[in-house]
């Protein structure tokens, strides 16, 4: 018997289980997939939001605010990478500069601090490649970017280490009501808990469902991005808005982390909840957008396209907080954006929540503190000949396009990576120029080594995408 | 060696051990350098290892070899010498002062200083993200010469029905590889009205295997959420653009694409070198705009024959040699600067030194086929060589050796190759 079932382990239901293991409670995290941030989580913006786009008084809005101020925090406590960039929202001719006051107006309502109207020099000498269209933007100075991958793992790694327990690969079936709260019943288990949060993303609505009359709809919305090698992020040091649409908030440029460049995402309503493909309509769609700021965008630094799926609700809000009508059923659903900015702001609410429901203490023993992966590229020559001496597997580089070290790659299967792209993740072997091209045997050998598999049931991403059939025949 | 803080000192670091590597280390070792060959995989050979195939050596050693066979001539003829290799070992970047900084399992991160430095990287594969193809990103999907790893060196087989990209040689050769291992090859799709492959390799690959090659063609879309389904390939205009309405679906879990190589010049760039059109720029010694950074083979110009990257290599290897122990004095006879001029894309190398002797090698390509036209060496209007051909393609790497004296004229200052 659990105290709290997590249902969904993305960005939200791994902050949520993260703050959860404060309180001296029992906690499941379930996903779905067979890893996490394979899903949404794993493919969006990464972008830390301002918070000037959400309408005042929404959920959106309040919990946007409150996350991207507690980034900077966990960030540290969690040691994934996260950059205060800001960013600008640009606008094209004087009759849009209106529109620009107006995003500053909410933005003010909303309790973003930091904003400010730059004129065409001004936006200009702050980034030099815009385009001279580009007439004015609205400078966000609270804005950044994260991995959000890196962040889910830096969640479940650090909650892991309080306390709570995660499977993967398993699929909830059914919710049903019990004396003591419910029965989580997936297509492998049953599992006893008080209480339910449910962060399923796009599937949220169908576990609402499964206990509530209190019914909402999730419309999948597809976000395609196309990436550029990691000598592009140079070119835009903020990133990038268009003026948002009643769509979203449209096409940006953003660079990444590690120096990548992306433009995306467009926004596609899609009936197929798994459908990720990226359209040729879609290249040409966020190749024209990006164009109205950026000038000879080279089409030959691309060297991936990617896509996520918004859980977008008919409410046009967040939807937070215990069903009226199932006590200790907690809904974290439909998060769209600004859902990763939100994400540590939703978990302390959620925990207050739960709090609450449970009536239990803090527990003394809580750890906010987790260190990530070690990142070779990033030592210095001391601090590398130091960490080889005593792991040499460290001073051996698989992925020589972003110079991961087998080490890296090792320790990414020992914290839960089991397929190609649970690794990529975790340590960006073959998220380069080369896509895998050179390291990817390597890789799948180790995987297949150190998570104690055969070759050929190594995955990309999970059962079914083998990536190798079989012997050849001369073998 | 000692693990980490000294600095090791060569006269010529040679960085990558394939073809123009072990020919470029060997070259200087002759000319007197004490020389160290740095390399990524476990052992020498670059992707000559992978390339069980004949037909190298054919220009180089008269005889018809394998991929490995060429190789293994190269490596013990370094085995014999005084040439350190280190293996395992990446080099992360070219400092200031030619300060070269590289780690492995054992030394850790060391620092090599040297008089020259040989940039022998070759290339990476072009992946289907650069290329755009849309659709779902299932597993099934491989450049052909990873596919080639996995079936030459592990003898693991990508997938049981294939499809391939692009025609160059790496697409031929992997075609017939699958066929040979098990696979079913549905047909080779090629984007341009010709096939880059050589000749041959048409032939023995794919016509004497019944592989249809659709040229004009190009896969528009990928199907498949886990593992590939099927693509779906269509014509291509002049302009290359898919014609719609000529899509077909084809059944496969396996699609290998063979849609470029391009050369790893971004470490070359990061110390400073020149490029020229998106290649390292060099002088007829194979010295880039960095001096003591000289550069040969695929990282240079993506090859035909591995026998051109040896000779290529060896005159590069000399050069770096001769550069670090002082035997060049630095040339003070001014400069040819070579241009592509008509149906030629590219010409190495860029700049022709004034005062060298003998003769002079220039390599490059053509942009369409010919037949019965002459190669010309021009400057302004006066035609100072000229060489018949019979049959120029753009797929076969072209080379003209011509003496030097016909340059010596003072109003000599730059030279076009074009094809009449």
């Amino acid at each position: 018997m659990f105290d709290v079932i997590v249902i969904g382990v993305g960005v939200i239901g791994a902050s949520i289980i993260r703050e959860l293991t404060r309180l001296d409670i029992s906690v499941l995290g379930i996903e779905a997939r067979e890893d996490f941030s394979l899903g949404s989580s794993g493919a969006n913006s990464g972008i830390v939001h301002a918070g000037y786009d959400a309408k005042p008084g929404t959920l959106k809005a309040k919990f946007n605010v409150f996350g991207n101020r507690l980034y900077k925090q966990w960030s540290d406590e969690l040691d994934f990478p996260y950059i205060n960039n800001g960013a600008l929202v640009v606008c094209h001719s004087e009759d849009e500069l209106p529109a620009l006051y107006d995003l500053k107006h909410q933005g003010d309502l909303n309790g973003v601090q930091d904003m400010e109207i730059l004129d065409r020099e001004q936006v200009h000498a702050l980034e030099p490649n815009l385009s001279d269209r580009v007439y004015a933007a609205l400078h966000l100075k609270t804005s950044g970017i994260c991995y959000p991958f890196e962040f889910v793992f830096a969640c479940t790694e650090n909650a892991a280490h309080n306390g709570a327990q995660f499977v993967r690969g398993e699929r909830v079936k059914n919710i049903l009501k019990t004396d003591d709260g419910y029965k989580v019943i997936t297509d492998s288990n049953e599992y006893e808990t008080k209480c339910v949060v449910n962060s399923a993303g796009i599937y949220s609505d169908k576990i609402n469902d499964m206990v509530s009359s209190r019914h909402f709809e999730i419309t999948p919305v597809k976000g395609e991005y196309l990436l550029m090698d990691d000598r592009m992020g140079s070119m835009f040091s903020s990133t990038i808005f268009d003026l948002p649409t009643n769509m979203g908030k449209g096409v940006l440029i953003s660079r990444t982390i590690d120096n990548n460049l992306f433009l995306g995402p467009t926004a596609v309503r899609i009936t197929d909840r798994e459908d990720t493909s990226v359209s040729a309509e879609s290249y040409d769609l966020l190749l024209s957008q990006a164009k109205n700021n950026w000038d000879n965008i080279p089409r030959n630094r691309f060297i991936t396209s990617f896509a996520g799926i918004r859980a977008k609700t008919d409410v046009g809000d967040f939807i937070i907080g215990e069903a009226d009508d199932s006590e200790g059923f907690f809904n974290a659903a439909g998060i769209e954006s600004p859902g990763l900015t939100s994400a540590p702001a939703i978990a302390e609410h959620m925990r207050e929540l739960i709090r609450d429901r449970l009536k239990c203490s803090l527990k003394a023993s809580f750890d906010p503190i987790r260190k990530s992966i070690i990142k070779v590229r990033e030592l210095s020559l001391e601090e590398k000949n130091a960490l080889i001496s005593e792991k040499p597997e460290y001073g051996h580089i698989i992925c020589r396009c972003n110079m991961v070290s087998e080490g890296e790659i090792i320790e990414a299967v020992k914290r839960g990576a089991v397929n190609m792209d649970g690794v990529k993740k975790r340590v960006r072997a073959g998220m380069g120029k080369c896509q895998g091209g050179f390291c990817s045997p390597a890789v799948l050998d180790l995987i297949s080594r150190y998570a104690n598999i055969p070759k050929e049931s190594v995955t990309k991403h999970g059962k079914g995408s083998e990536i190798l059939v079989g012997d050849a025949k001369g073998f | 060696m000692q693990r980490g803080s000294d600095m090791r000192y060569y006269d010529t670091v040679v960085i990558g051990g394939g073809p123009a590597g072990m020919a470029a280390a060997l070259s200087a070792y002759e000319a007197g350098a004490k020389t160290l060959i740095i390399e990524t995989n476990d052992r020498l050979g670059g992707i000559l290892n992978q390339c069980i195939h004949n037909g190298f050596g054919l220009h180089y050693f008269g005889e018809e070899l394998t991929g490995p066979e060429y190789a293994d001539r190269f490596k013990k003829r370094i085995a014999e010498t005084n040439i350190d290799v280190m293996t395992d070992t990446l080099v992360t970047d070219i400092a200031e002062g030619l300060v070269v900084n590289a780690m492995n399992s054992s030394l850790g991160a060391i620092q090599v200083k040297a008089g020259s430095v040989v940039y022998s990287l070759g290339c990476r594969e072009r992946p289907r993200g650069a290329i755009s193809i849309s659709g779902t990103r299932p597993s099934g999907i491989f450049t052909a010469g990873t596919a080639q790893h996995f079936v030459n060196i592990e003898g693991k087989l990508p997938g049981r029905k294939c499809v391939i990209l692009g025609s160059g040689d790496i697409g031929l050769i992997m075609a017939r590889r699958m066929l040979y291992e098990g696979a079913e090859v549905t047909c080779v799709v090629e984007l341009m009205p010709y096939s880059s492959g050589l000749a041959r390799n048409i032939k023995q690959c794919l016509n004497d295997n019944n592989i249809p090659l659709l040229l004009s063609h190009t896969v528009v879309e990928i199907h498949g959420k886990d593992r590939l389904e099927g693509v779906t390939i269509a014509k291509v205009d002049d302009m290359l653009k898919p014609i719609k309405g000529t899509e077909q679906y084809i059944d496969c879990d396996c699609l290998l694409l063979s849609v470029g190589l391009i050369p790893q010049v971004e470490m070359a760039q990061d110390c400073g070198a020149m490029l020229k059109n998106g290649r390292i720029f060099v002088d007829d010694n194979y010295m880039t705009t960095v001096r003591g950074l000289f550069a040969c083979g695929n990282t240079l110009h993506v090859h035909d024959l591995v026998d051109n990257v040896t000779e290529e290599s060896i005159a590069a290897g000399r050069s770096a040699a001769e550069f670090a122990l002082g035997i060049t004095g630095g040339t003070s006879g001014g400069v040819i600067n070579v241009q592509p001029g008509n149906c030629v894309t590219y010409v190495i190398p860029n700049i022709l030194h004034k005062d060298k002797e003998g003769s002079a090698v220039l390599r490059f390509r053509v942009s369409d086929s010919y037949r019965n036209r002459e190669i010309r060496i021009r400057s302004n209007d006066t035609v100072l060589y000229r060489k018949k051909a019979a049959r120029v393609a753009p797929g076969e790497m072209q080379s003209v050796t011509f003496p030097r004296k016909l340059l010596s004229g003072e109003d000599v200052t730059d030279i076009t190759v074009e094809i009449s």
